[in-house]
């Protein structure tokens, strides 16, 4: 059953002469419970596909549908409010809120939407996450993975549709990220969890059940 | 708390600095706005005391009431408060005393009743029991007090008839009619000196003198009437029912409103014939404490509302620059909430919590601020005003003016951040995480002029770059220093305009005292003037024994009295002033020109 369907999707910066064409005619489907990997070299268009699936900006032509909903025929407020229902996003820099401790930081999209988590989901998240003692500090007193289980937990928390990853063991050493995508294939094989994932690591990407490779915004192999 | 309101109060909390600029900001705003606020209840409650001083606690005046009508007063709903003075009647002076001048006047009432009809105690204390006296300061005999407290005089007491046997009272002249029938002798026992603050009249035949009141006594008395609110709002309708004349009649006559001018005399006519006592009506008061149209307080209210909104709009720009540097400089954060699923009302409503938490903490601060700043300012006002207003400036503030104070605070904080909560909230997610929106160039306004290269260096095309980098920016800086200046400008020209008032009144009199002799017969007047001069002993004077404007049909003028024109100092038109000095002030006069 698809869950993610990319359309003819482009996206073109600046204009004129500064024109750079990110992303130029991508089509592509996702089935729920997938792994995909998006792999490519810098300036490949990778983090600018995930950013238009995540609805986090806006495309120049194309059509993205997650579940049977145009995203992009929505208002920005719908769309924040599907983001915040239906995205989990995981940045390369974490991203995490500096002032808010571990425990706030994960449960932030759930209480944005008006609601609590309850106690035992956090605790339980926690301990997946290996996050226990650290609930109460804050994002720089934790060490890079730490920051990243922390950013992961947020995205999870809402139990979303998909889980968009960009990069996220780009700023982590290889211990820590192999616990990562360990972390995000657990959770991918037993919450069901679809996951697209952006890398320019073979190694990792090879642990996703389909990959696809970009090159000058453009597909150029799927395997 | 939710989550956004506790983002924002961490943030406060975290930049310390910031959040403190900011509240300072607020608080000298603030202060400022109410500042205005309470300086203008101080002087509308000096105005409305100083009407009073002069001019009675009262709205509306009756006299000529007998005895037995005073209990409608006291009973009638409209009046919230009635002060009585009783006419018992005039006694021959003894001492003192001038030509005019031949009696005393005793008026009988209670302490409270001699404060709000403006009679005032210089000296001693007002009369508590029978046969106690309080005579007038202006009874004096070459300016020594007649009578000292703890004096014991015995006044013969008359009332004052006219040809048809009805009572004078408190007459303005005496011109030698009506009949006195002696009513009683008593023994008085002066406990002290009154001072009448509003105008007695210099020709009045008596000196008004306050003693206890007897209602024994026969005499009309004078009432008083202080409104209530809600019968102001209606005063004419409330007066002509206790007058007793037409409702409708005297509502026309009273807003003029009366057509033709036969009406007018017809509808005057029917007020005069009806009414049952004479009414004096105490405007000064009434509008005082009114707003009515075309009155000082009005002015000055609107006066106050032009520097409120110049005050406001400095703020805004100062206050919002403040949450701009907050709003850039927490962009990324925004841009992370956003792109968590934070919606862009949630945004605005954390950028404006943050403008509330702020003024929770610099609205009461500057409101106290304010009113230190006021109170301080009535002290230094108070002689400024004493001596040309004869206001004596009082401290005073209302909840109204402090609600006031609060809600423009509000209104100014919440402009200032919502400019701030629309951008912040306008921002994209995804530009906000790269934080790219911060510089926008391009290559064409990168063009730095050589001039500016040659005269500031290096540093001077560093500078002028950035402010290439957004115009925005920028923009508010120039209209913060463009509004600063205005605001600058303006206030210097209200203060220069008070101290030009001021000193207008104060430096272009050069004199202390100026007398005015009563006669224009030229004998008695050089007997007049040589009495005052011999009153004021032989001191630097100036006589000018007369000024008048004549026509000339072929007047030429100098260049420096065409000057004296043009500034407004002189008058024009073939008119000239003339004036007479006496030999003496002439010779002044010449000697001062060399």
């Amino acid at each position: 059953m698809e869950i993610v369907k990319v359309e003819d999707l482009t996206k073109i910066y600046g204009k004129g002469e500064a024109q750079v064409i990110a992303l130029d005619h991508v089509s592509f489907s996702v089935n729920k419970g997938e792994f995909l990997a998006i792999v490519g070299a810098s300036g490949s268009g990778k983090s600018t596909l995930l950013h238009l699936i995540g609805g986090v900006d806006k495309p120049t032509e194309g059509t993205v549908y997650v579940g049977d909903q145009d995203i992009y025929q929505m208002s920005e407020d719908e769309r924040a409010i599907f983001r915040r229902r239906q995205v989990g996003l995981i940045y390369q820099f974490y991203n995490l809120i500096p002032i808010l401790n571990v425990q706030e930081n994960i449960s932030l999209p759930v209480e944005l939407d008006g609601r609590h988590v309850e106690p035992e989901e956090m605790k339980a998240m926690l301990d997946v996450l290996g996050l226990t003692s650290r609930r109460k500090h804050l994002p720089n007193e934790l060490s890079g993975g730490q920051q990243q289980r922390a950013s992961i937990g947020r995205a999870l928390i809402t139990h979303p549709a998909i889980i968009l990853a960009d990069e996220p063991t780009g700023n982590l050493d290889s211990k820590t990220s192999n616990e990562i995508v360990q972390l995000l294939k657990q959770s991918n094989k037993e919450m069901y969890q679809t996951i697209i994932l952006i890398t320019h690591d073979m190694e990792i990407a090879n642990v996703a059940d389909r990959i696809i490779k970009l090159e000058n915004g453009r597909i150029v192999e799927e395997r | 708390m939710n989550i956004l309101k506790k983002l924002t109060f961490q943030d406060l909390k975290k930049n310390r600095k910031r959040s403190i600029i900011t509240i300072i900001a607020i608080i000298l705003s603030i202060a400022l706005i109410t500042a205005v606020a309470s300086m203008v209840s101080s002087f509308r409650q000096s105005y409305i005391n100083r009407t009073i001083t002069y001019g009675g606690n009262f709205h509306y005046s009756f006299s000529g009431v007998p005895g037995t009508d005073l209990s409608t007063f006291e009973n009638n709903r409209s009046l919230e408060k009635v002060y009585k003075i009783h006419s018992i009647g005039y006694s021959p002076l003894q001492k003192g005393g001038n030509d005019y001048k031949k009696y005393f006047y005793l008026i009988g009432g209670t302490q409270e009743d001699f404060i709000n009809t403006t009679y005032q105690i210089s000296e001693g204390r007002y009369p508590q029991k029978d046969g106690e006296i309080a005579i007038s300061k202006d009874l004096t005999s070459k300016g020594e007090q007649v009578y000292k407290i703890g004096d014991v005089i015995t006044l013969d007491v008359s009332e004052w008839l006219d040809e048809e046997g009805k009572e004078f009272t408190n007459i303005s002249r005496d011109d030698g009619t009506g009949t006195f029938v002696h009513e009683f002798t008593k023994e008085y026992t002066v406990v002290g000196i009154s001072k009448k603050m509003s105008d007695e009249g210099y020709q009045t035949p008596a000196y008004s003198c306050l003693v206890y009141d007897d209602p024994a006594v026969l005499g009309t008395y004078s009432v008083y009437a202080r409104y209530t609110k809600q019968a102001l709002a209606n005063q004419y309708k409330v007066t002509a029912n206790i007058l007793g004349v037409d409702e409708d009649k005297f509502d026309l006559f009273m807003r003029h409103k009366v057509g033709s001018e036969d009406t007018a005399v017809e509808i005057y006519k029917n007020i005069e014939n009806t009414k049952k006592y004479d009414y004096t009506v105490n405007t000064f008061l009434i509008s005082a404490e009114t707003l009515q149209k075309g009155d000082s307080t009005v002015s000055l209210y609107f006066f106050a509302a032009i520097v409120i909104v110049v005050i406001m709009t400095a703020s805004v720009f100062c206050i919002k620059t403040s949450f701009d540097i907050a709003a850039t400089e927490n962009i990324r954060h925004y841009g992370v909430l956003r792109s968590v699923g934070a919606t862009k009302k949630q945004i605005k409503a954390s950028v404006r919590y943050q403008g509330l938490m702020l003024s929770a903490i610099g609205i009461p601060l500057g409101i106290c601020l304010g009113l230190a700043f006021t109170l301080v300012l009535v002290q230094i006002l108070q002689n400024l005003m004493q001596g040309i207003y004869r206001i004596k400036m009082e401290f005073y503030v209302t909840p109204i003016s402090i609600a006031a104070s609060f809600l423009f605070g509000l209104i100014t904080v919440m402009i200032s951040a919502s400019r701030s909560a629309r951008k912040a909230s306008k921002i994209a997610p995804i530009i906000a995480i790269r934080g790219n929106d911060d510089v926008k160039i391009n290559r064409k306004s990168l063009q730095t002029p050589r001039i500016m290269r040659k005269l500031l260096g290096v540093s001077g095309v560093v500078a002028y770059k950035n402010t290439k980098r957004d115009k925005k920016k920028y923009r508010t800086t120039v209209v913060s220093i463009v509004v600063s200046c205005i605001t600058f400008i303006s206030m210097s020209y209200v203060f220069n305009t008070v101290l030009r008032t001021t000193n207008d009144i104060y430096v272009t009199k050069s004199y202390n005292l100026i007398a005015f002799p009563s006669t224009t017969d030229n004998v008695s007047l050089k007997n007049n003037v040589n009495d005052i001069i011999s009153v004021l002993g032989e001191k630097d004077r100036y006589c000018i024994l007369n000024r008048s404007m004549i026509y000339v049909p072929d007047l030429k003028i100098t260049d420096d009295y065409n000057k004296l024109i043009k500034a407004g100092h002189s008058t024009s038109d073939n008119m000239l002033s003339l004036v007479c000095l006496d030999d003496d002030t002439y010779q002044k006069y010449y000697q001062n020109l060399g």
